[in-house]
């Protein structure tokens, strides 16, 4: 049970497994021959967020991840794209994986592949000061938990867009998973997340890094201003983008639409 | 995914200890190069002597543009170099004056550097005197025929003078070879560092840095193209989109890029494994750069840990054969544990080209020293088998995954080299990771060993036979960890495969003995049908049993005692069949599985002489498989 002291209330609790992730390291990524992280990134898993439900209104803040399959990783050959002389050239790319659920499995949930646990709240972007009525209490809570329920409002993919993925509401910490008893592993300098403009109101694009230390198969997360834990790398300067309630649906009438939406589903369910 | 962090923990660890070879592991900006020319300067600047003589991994000092450099106008290392850019006036001779220039100017940038040594401004007035080729003449080092420069020989191989490597000595320092002189290249590490170079987050160590703008290449070999890390490839949208060049993408710091390129190119030489020109596996302890070899067989293992010739039992099959081999693993075990301690990382590195230019790491994992060795003993143990790989090779042990793809997919002893290299990959997680063993080697290895069982070529036939029925053996074993195979023959167990197999190599046995007594070279009838057997064993058995008739005539006269102990077995066969569920089990001509294999071999180990119960007038001489040569 989330502590109801420490949790923030707008807590989204999800499970989010699929065949491969690629969360490519930024240093083999230049030379084109992209290799995984063994840990999900930050950003990763805030791009999963914002497919589940996402306005400018607010920016999700990806607090712990759970890690419930054995690390594994596949390397395959890929022919991507030649963009200079056409055509192919020849790559390899590390995929990571985990251990099948089952010996036998059934179907996609049981066989190899990554599943995590993810713990995500919300806060409003005080950035974006004409999007000021739109921040009502519990809407976007709303909306974001049927979202959820229904799989996600856009697709689900884990790190690069061919590792296709799913989503699904749980309890994080339930259920066994491989790590449970492993200790505490540290990592180097990993990626952790990208300043945005628009999410940090200066006018610049920056990197995050941060050192990941595995718990028992935890992952904590830091947040992104937090200074002790993130060493940040500035990248360039980027005009943030403007958006006002012209060029966003106001939350009630999002609720409005998606009740109707799903409420006929869900009578279509029942009969 | 923090291996570049390793490579400089292991870096900073093994630089410069006073071990073996790791003087091999060169300082930051220095490569191993090939020397062939060898020029001794007097101290006040006057030639002194100059030899052609070769010297492998010989230090040389590179910039970061000369180490990648390639083209029409290429950068010049500041002291060894090839003699086209030592030598002014080689237009003359057929070389570019511009390469002179550049090598000319990055060697006075360095002497008149804070950084330099007495012996530098020798060796650069001699240079900038421009004498060299006039006392390589004169010494006649190089012979002119045409105005032009004969081929120097070397060895048994002629090379173009204009491409030899020339390395400087001053006699008279106390270090006379400059190349030796670990001043000079303290000194040029530091001369190297004073460079300019844009400050930026380093993405290893977290710390603003002078950043590298080239990574080295040549790392797995010496005319190794291929970059582990590339960034000039601004065309080609690798990072643009959020990123407007390389720098805003991949930022490494100049030093920790320059140790961890060395710590992984000593590292290869030392103790990688290669298969063809590119893919290559290593391993390696943080701390001692040593670790017991991932991808061998047990011979080869038990010989990496130490274990003396001597000691090496001979292959004779006794009936605690498991025992043997369990000890000797122990042993080599705990003399590795000896070396490091329990908290010592390892790291397993497997990297490869898919095209020139670009490497991929394919695999990589870090482990506890003391999880590693667990995973390996592991290996050896459930794949243990009794392996004849060649005439020098029978040994007890797991096969190496090498010997273990050839097994399996070898056709007319070829086989596809892609091929190769794709399934000693997946075996790599088998013997690291400790995961099951793929089912389709499995099934793959116990196919060939069954299809060429009946040998066209007896000489060729009889190894591939004797190699694949081991592998295929060791695989099935290991594949079935819970069943508990044991190496020798075991009399009580009472399924259906293991008897079929065993009664193969009774009637294999009895029909092999009468033709070595009529002395007539031909495969057995066993032999022959093997395939046929494993497909539908009762009415092949039927077939066999009747061709066996009149063997059994024959030995009934010549080899009476040996022939009733073999069918004495048979019989005993029987009726581990009638107690495991009546007759059905027998008459059941459904395929056999591969465990056939492990009774067949089992079987005919145990009836081979027992060497030290010579005086046994019962255990007659079964000629073994060699004998039909």
């Amino acid at each position: 049970m989330p502590d109801s002291f420490t949790t923030p209330k707008n807590c989204l609790e999800f499970r989010v497994w699929g065949r491969y992730a690629l969360f490519t390291d930024p240093l083999t990524r230049v030379g084109g021959e992209k290799s995984s992280y063994h840990l999900p990134t930050y950003e990763a898993l805030k791009g999963i967020c914002k497919s589940i439900y996402w306005k400018p209104t607010f920016i999700w803040y990806v607090d712990k991840v759970r890690i419930l399959r054995r690390i594994r990783t596949q390397t395959r050959g890929m022919k991507p794209l030649d963009y200079i002389s056409g055509g192919n050239t020849l790559a390899i790319y590390t995929y990571l994986t985990g251990d099948a659920r089952a010996e036998n499995p059934v179907d996609i949930t049981d066989g190899p592949g990554v599943e995590y646990q993810v713990c995500a709240h919300f806060e409003w972007n005080t950035h974006h000061a004409a999007l000021d009525r739109d921040r009502v209490d519990g809407k976007h809570y709303a909306i974001a938990k049927r979202s959820l329920e229904r799989g996600g409002r856009q697709d689900i993919f884990l790190g690069t867009r061919d590792c296709q993925g799913y989503v699904a509401p749980c309890r994080f910490g339930e259920g066994p998973g491989d790590y449970d008893n492993d200790g505490s592993l540290d990592y180097g300098l990993t990626f952790h997340s990208f300043d945005y403009p628009d999410e940090t109101g200066m006018g610049r694009l920056g990197a995050n890094f941060w050192r990941p230390k595995l718990v028992n198969g935890v992952l904590t997360f830091p947040r992104p201003d937090d200074a002790s834990q993130i060493v940040k790398k500035d990248i360039r300067a980027m005009k943030p983008r403007a958006f006002g309630l012209d060029r966003v649906r106001p939350v009630e009438a999002e609720a409005e639409e998606l009740a109707a939406a799903t409420g006929a589903l869900d009578r279509e369910a029942e009969l | 995914m923090s291996w570049i962090q390793k490579l400089v923990e292991t870096y900073d660890a093994c630089f410069g200890q006073d071990r073996d070879d790791f003087q091999k592991l060169l300082s930051i900006s220095t490569v191993p190069q090939t020397t062939q020319l060898h020029v001794e300067l007097h101290p006040d600047g006057a030639f002194f002597h100059a030899e052609i003589s070769e010297l492998e991994d010989t230090p040389l000092f590179v910039t970061e543009d000369s180490a990648t450099r390639s083209g029409k106008d290429p950068d010049a290392n500041p002291l060894t170099e090839q003699l086209e850019y030592c030598a002014k006036g080689i237009d003359k001779y057929g070389g570019k004056s511009s390469k002179f220039d550049r090598y000319l100017a990055e060697l006075t940038a360095w002497t008149n550097s804070e950084f330099s040594t007495p012996a530098l401004h020798v060796i650069c007035a001699y240079i900038q005197s421009g004498s060299l080729l006039d006392d390589l003449i004169r010494n006649r080092i190089l012979t002119l025929k045409d105005k032009e420069f004969e081929k120097v020989a070397i060895g048994k191989r002629k090379l173009d003078p204009l491409k030899l490597w020339v390395r400087w000595s001053v006699i008279g320092e106390q270090q006379s070879a400059t190349w030796s002189d670990s001043n000079l290249a303290a000194q040029w590490t530091e001369f190297e560092n004073s460079k300019n170079r844009p400050l930026a987050l380093c993405m290893e160590s977290g710390k603003i840095e002078k950043c590298a703008q080239k990574h080295p290449k040549r790392i797995r070999y010496s005319a190794d193209n291929s970059k582990l890390l590339s960034s000039n490839d601004k065309n080609g949208f690798t990072y643009l989109g959020r990123f407007m060049d390389a720098n805003q993408a991949l930022s490494l710091g100049y030093a920790q890029s320059q140790k961890a390129h060395n710590t992984l190119r000593w590292l290869i030489q030392r103790q990688g494994t290669r298969i063809g020109k590119d893919w290559t596996l290593v391993a390696w302890s943080i701390k001692s750069a040593d670790a017991p070899p991932v991808a061998v067989d047990s011979w080869q293992f038990f010989r990496d840990a130490g274990e003396a010739d001597e000691e090496a039992p001979e292959a004779v099959y006794e009936g605690d054969a498991g025992q043997l081999f369990a000890l000797r693993l122990k042993k080599a075990i705990g003399g590795y544990k000896q070396k490091f301690d329990d908290s010592a990382d390892i790291v397993v590195m497997g990297l490869d080209s898919a095209t020139p230019g670009r490497m991929a790491i394919l695999f990589y994992r870090e482990i506890k020293e003391a999880e590693f060795l667990t995973r390996l003993e592991r290996w050896h143990t459930s794949l243990a088998w009794p392996q004849n790989v060649g005439k020098d090779r029978r040994f007890i042990g797991a096969p190496a995954p090498c010997d273990i793809a050839k097994a399996c997919y070898e056709r007319n002893e070829k086989i596809d080299e892609k091929l190769l290299k794709a399934t000693q990959e997946r075996l790599l997680p088998c013997i690291v990771d400790g995961r099951p063993l793929p089912r389709d080697l499995v099934l793959a290895a116990v196919a060939s060993t069954v299809k060429c069982a009946y040998r066209k070529d007896q000489k060729k036939g009889y190894w591939e036979f004797e190699r694949n029925l081991g592998v295929a053996c060791s695989l099935y074993r290991g594949a079935h960890p819970k069943e508990n195979y044991s190496m020798s023959l075991d009399e009580s167990r009472t399924s259906r495969d293991y008897l079929y197999g065993r009664l193969l190599a009774l009637a294999d046995s009895i029909e092999g003995l009468a033709l070595n007594v009529a002395k007539v070279q031909r495969d057995t009838t066993a032999a022959r049908l093997m395939q046929r057997f494993a497909d539908r064993p009762y009415s092949t058995w039927r077939t066999i049993e009747l061709q066996l008739t009149p063997y059994i005539a024959q030995l009934r006269s010549s080899r009476a005692p040996a022939l009733q102990r073999r069918q004495s077995l048979i019989d005993a066969v029987y009726d581990l069949f009638e107690t495991r569920s009546g007759a059905s089990a027998f008459v059941d001509n459904r395929p056999l599985s591969g465990e056939f294999l492990l009774g067949f071999h089992s079987q005919r180990e145990a009836l081979k002489p027992r060497r030290h119960n010579s005086n046994d007038a019962e255990l007659e001489a079964t000629p073994e498989e060699g004998d039909n040569q």
